[in-house]
Parts: structure tokens; sequence; C-alpha cells
């Protein structure tokens, strides 16, 4: 009887501690939410913005020289840590966003890298010149390392476009709300 | 009556002619008795008025202490505003010191970047945080180049 009670006693300390500590092993995975605008300057007198990104309205407020953002691609998707996911922007862009590990309970260390699309002009050694290659070339224009806080969106930009400049809004959080404090 | 006061006025200002006639207009009327008296007042005042007031070497230590006790009030009083003021300024600083030290780094800041760059000729890329908190990583490009 006292073994049995005994026994039943660490099973219950003892489960609860397995799975924390597998949790930690494996932190859960991360949400990633992006929005690529393009943003412009057209002599409006009053910024305008697509219907669907009207909430990034306050993440953008500092960028006082465009006046009229369009969404170019929006992004939900779920990355676990030390997996990169590809995220194409337009036909030139691409963002590579990886979550390298999880900082703190609500921060989250990640690597942000955009690629571009360069058009292959050199010659071909057999002096066939100016073909594209099938497997289109790309070049990281920007990376960045960052810790961002879970929920929090923060905002990649500058890059040109045939008119106007790129903003990538990047929201992650944590996917287990248990982990978000 | 303004003849009969003349009359008083020449005799008192020194002419013996009138002097019959003016003590006896002074002794049978009360009213040129009275300007006499008038006139009388008047000679003194301005007589104190003209007398000139001067001050003795041995005067002048009592006279400058005159002038101290005088001014002294005066500093008592900035010297009790430049103590409130001080004590104020004082209060202030330490006010604004600790709330610097105490004030946790701002929470509301939305990442931290730790490593940035760009492989974009002439580009040159930064980040700051917005005043909403917001970290933006921004890719300055050359005009005219692409991207």
């Amino acid at each position: 009887m006292t073994f049995a009670a005994l026994a039943t006693t660490a099973t219950l300390i003892l489960t609860p501690l397995a799975a924390q500590e597998a949790s930690e092993a494996r932190p859960a995975p991360v949400h990633v939410s992006l929005i690529a605008v393009q943003a412009t300057y057209r002599g409006h007198q009053e910024r305008k913005f697509d219907d669907s990104i009207v909430s990034i309205r306050e993440t953008v407020e500092d960028l006082k020289q465009f006046d009229d953002f369009r969404k170019l691609r929006e992004a939900k998707t779920v990355v676990t840590y030390g997996e990169e996911t590809k995220i194409p922007l337009d036909s030139r862009y691409t963002l590579f966003l990886k979550p390298i590990e999880q900082a703190s309970h609500d921060r989250i260390r990640c690597d942000v890298r955009v690629h571009m699309r360069v058009e292959e002009q050199e010659k071909k050694p057999d002096g066939a010149s100016g073909e594209q290659s099938a497997e289109p070339k790309y070049k990281e224009v920007l990376r960045c390392t960052l810790v961002a806080v879970s929920e929090k969106p923060f905002k990649v930009g500058g890059l040109k476009l045939d008119e106007g400049q790129l903003v990538l809004i990047l929201t992650l959080r944590n996917a287990d709300p248990a982990n978000n404090g | 009556m303004n003849r009969n006061f003349k009359t008083i006025e020449r005799w008192f200002d020194g002419d013996a002619s009138s002097e019959t006639a003016a003590k006896a207009l002074v002794a049978s009327d009360p009213r040129c008795a009275a300007h006499l008296e008038t006139l009388k007042t008047l000679r003194k005042g301005a007589q104190e008025i003209a007398h000139r007031h001067t001050i003795e070497p041995a005067q002048f230590p009592a006279f400058m202490e005159g002038i101290r006790e005088r001014l002294e009030p005066t500093r008592r009083h900035y010297r009790g505003v430049l103590t409130v003021a001080s004590a104020i300024a004082a209060s202030l600083i330490a006010a604004i010191s600790i709330f610097i030290i105490a004030t946790p780094a701002p929470e509301n800041v939305s990442a931290e970047v730790e490593q940035v760059n760009t492989s974009i000729e002439g580009a040159e890329v930064g980040y700051y945080n917005t005043e909403n908190g917001t970290m933006t990583v921004w890719v300055e490009i050359p005009e005219g180049d692409l991207p």
C-alpha cells in the first residue's frame, strides 16, 4: 500500500517535469505573418492604403516620404525553429525567414533575408550569348538577424521596385500561447 | 480788498512807506490780519525749502547705515526666492535622475537588431525604432541604382 502510494506520487511529480523538459527541448513553432507593400509617393492629400492593409497604418507612420501603400503579398505560415521558410514577394524579390531560437519567453531570434532575382547576362563558355538559363539566379540583397518580440510587428524596407519601394511588415508569434507570457 | 492786501504785501516786502497804512489795515480788518499771517507762513516755508542740509564727515557713517537698513529687507527677500528656486531645481534634477535610472528599457520595442548588412553596391542599411516602438530596418539605395 505504501509502495503504491509512493509510486503514484512519483509518477504525478515526474510526468509534468518530463513533459516540460520535452517541451523545452522542442520549442513550439513560430507563426509568421507577412504583408509585403509597394510604397510610393503619388501626391495624395491623405495617405492611401489598400482596404485589406489599413491595419499597417500605424506601423508605417514614420515613412513620411510615401503616401500610397498597395499590397503586393500577404502570407501566413508556421515555421519550426531552425527551419527556413521561403516566401516569394513578387517576380524579383523573395523573402527567407528562419527562426533561430526562442530568446526568451516572448522573444524570437530570427534571420531575415531578401533575395533578388538577377538577370543572366554573362556569355556562356560555349559562345552562346544573352540567353536566360532555366534556373533563375538570386542574389542576397539584405540580411538581418534580430530578436523579435512575439506578436509585435517590425518592418524591413527600402528595396526598389519598378515603381516605389518595397516594405515588408513582419509579425512573429510563438505558437504555444503558454509561452507568450 | 485787493488794494488793501497789496498795501500789506508791499509793507511785508519791506516798503517802509506803506507801514502806517498796512498796520492800520491789519488792526482794523481781520481779513487783512489773516492775510499777513498767510504771508508769514509762506515765507517761513520757502526759507525752510531753501535751506540745504549737508552731511558732515562725522555724520557720514550714520547716513550710510540708514541706507543699508533700507536696502537689507529687499536683499533678504531675494535670498529667500533664490533658496526656494534652488531647492525646486535640486528636487527636479533628483526626480529626473530617479526617473531615468528607475525606468526600465522600453517594453514596447518590437525587435532588437543584432546584425544587418546588404550586398548592394553603394547602399547603406540601418535600423531605428519609431515613436510607437516599431523596429524598422531600412536600406538606403543610391538614386538610379537597381535594386
